[in-house]
């Protein structure tokens, strides 16, 4: 039903006739940009706090994760403007990094709980476990840690991907215009007349978190094929 | 490797978890821990794993001070409650994951060690409750640990996967060599495995002894489980049952099963009343048994 909800109105987006907007390929390589540099430092934060939450008690961690959960209660937008004046002062109003910083605000919250979440389904005692079986930490994440919460991984980045898509007045506001990102190329689109226009751009909307998901569907999966394959025959040479 | 522990605290904030425990498990030997829940067994373990600090003491592995040394440098292994064996990974490389480099031809070996034979590339999903514990023990040892930790590994197993998993366990570690530490509530399970066992109530160590000794001194043990002894063949359907006050008894055997080498005996006393005891050794002249359950 929710399928059915989201496909048929993509139906009547397929424009007759395809227009290449000059602007678009600088749009989409900013947006890609944001959206890994995003994603990355989602993964970063997320998986850290999210363990320390997850394992740790104390009423410092537990105000650490109110706070860390302002944003999901406050609209972001409420904040924007305050932020706004204060990234003037830093300059770092309509600069990149001034727009990565802010989308931060909408997509952590929800990162750091699903890997809060992803670390209490594996439990202390399984990462205690593995703390005895592999002592680097590296090859700790990469043979055991990582695999075992690609789910957790695969939904942060596609919440990541979607969010970052959406947010179009933060985007216009901090951004100022300058930081153009597929969202601020499609809305105003849809308030105009040019129908094969706002079309394409949606279909590109569309397009991105559904490449970004198999890329990385894709990414994972050749991952846990590595990590077993070194385990089956060439694990002595990689463990050197 | 002996491991000793001397005069260990441990405090949990204001709470004292541990209070000057001392203890020492010999060289390739297998000590239990037994006590009610909430005795502080399992924090002791965790210590001497090194998942938790000490607040005071000292941890000896032989003549090495492991007090403040990270758990993955302790060669220590554990078994937990749940089997814990990757889901994304194959049995044989959940076993392959903890060997030292140059073993991993040993897996097989292991495998049918742990009676899993054939069973290198099925998933975890694909084994039941007792295969995974028994693969997880294979990963265990496999790793060639100095000391095996045992918190509770049967509880989540029905009786007989129970009976089948601690015997293996017993076999593979003296087999191996292995020093052992097991931490249960379950006085049957001390019995069945241990060496020497300590008794712990409310943080403290307020009994110690050989199975034997506990079963007729210990309160904790004292509810009639005392027909711990020698048996001596004395013909196929007979045994001679000697328990520690010196009385000697012939009981009959009804039953005889044999699984991974060691056999059990369901045996009828004289008053009527039937026993299923365990040996580790097979039966030439003498042998020691362990009580395992009393039927009726």
């Amino acid at each position: 039903m929710i399928g059915l909800l989201v496909l048929v109105p993509l139906l009547g987006l397929i424009p007759s006739t395809w227009t290449w907007n000059p602007r678009l390929f600088e749009t989409l390589t900013t947006t890609v940009s944001m959206i890994a540099v995003l994603t990355l430092l989602n993964h970063l934060i997320g998986y850290v706090t999210g363990k320390a939450i997850a394992f740790r008690a104390g009423r410092l961690i537990r105000y650490m994760e109110l706070l860390i959960s302002l944003p999901l209660f406050l609209p972001v937008l409420l904040l924007s403007f305050g932020l706004y004046l204060t990234w003037i002062r830093l300059g770092l109003a309509d600069q990149f990094i001034g727009v990565l910083l802010v989308l931060l605000l909408p997509t952590l919250p929800y990162t750091i709980r699903m890997y809060t979440n992803a670390f209490q389904a594996l439990g202390e005692q399984m990462m205690e476990q593995m703390v005895l079986i592999e002592p680097s930490r590296l090859k700790r994440f990469l043979f055991l840690t990582g695999p075992m919460m690609r789910s957790a991984i695969q939904s942060v980045t596609l919440l990541v991907t979607v969010i970052a898509l959406s947010q179009y007045a933060l985007v216009t506001l901090i951004g100022g215009g300058v930081v153009q990102m597929i969202a601020l190329e499609a809305f105003p689109l849809y308030s105009g007349n040019s129908l094969v226009a706002a079309k394409e751009a949606t279909i590109w909307l569309l397009v991105l978190p559904f490449l970004i998901y198999f890329v990385q569907l894709i990414l994972l999966e050749g991952w846990v094929q590595v990590v077993r394959r070194l385990l089956d025959g060439r694990y002595d040479s990689a463990r050197q | 490797m002996d491991v000793t522990i001397q005069h260990v605290n441990k405090r949990f904030g204001q709470k004292q978890v541990l209070q000057a425990i001392d203890l020492h498990i010999p060289s390739g030997q297998c000590v239990a821990l037994v006590g009610p829940s909430g005795s502080g067994k399992t924090t002791l373990l965790r210590l001497i794993a090194g998942l938790e600090k000490v607040s005071g003491g000292i941890i000896r592995f032989g003549e090495t001070d492991m007090t403040h040394v990270a758990p993955n440098q302790r060669g220590v292994t554990m078994l937990f409650q749940r089997p814990l064996l990757f889901p994304h990974l194959t049995v044989g490389q959940n076993i392959r994951i903890g060997m030292a480099t140059g073993r991993q031809q040993d897996v097989h070996e292991w495998l049918t060690k742990v009676g899993l034979t054939g069973r290198v590339d099925a998933y975890v999903h694909e084994l039941s409750g007792g295969e995974q514990q028994r693969a997880s023990l294979a990963r265990a040892l496999a790793s060639g640990p100095n000391f095996l930790l045992l918190d509770e590994p049967f509880s989540s197993l029905d009786l007989p996967r129970r009976r089948e998993l601690r015997t293996l366990i017993r076999r593979l570690t003296v087999a191996e060599g292995v020093t052992t530490l097991l931490v249960t509530h379950d006085r049957e399970e001390a019995m069945a495995m241990a060496d020497y066992v300590y008794v712990m109530e409310q943080g403290k160590i307020i009994d110690q002894g050989h199975p034997i000794e506990l079963a007729q001194k210990s309160p904790f043990f004292g509810d009639g489980v005392y027909l711990d002894g020698e048996w001596y063949p004395l013909s196929d359907v007979k045994l001679v049952l000697r328990p520690t006050n010196g009385l000697q008894e012939r009981v009959t055997i009804t039953k005889e099963l044999t699984q991974y080498g060691v056999r059990f005996y369901e045996v009828e006393r004289q008053t009527g009343e039937r026993l299923v005891v365990q040996t580790t050794e097979t039966f030439s002249e003498k042998v020691t048994a362990y009580l395992v359950r009393k039927e009726g």
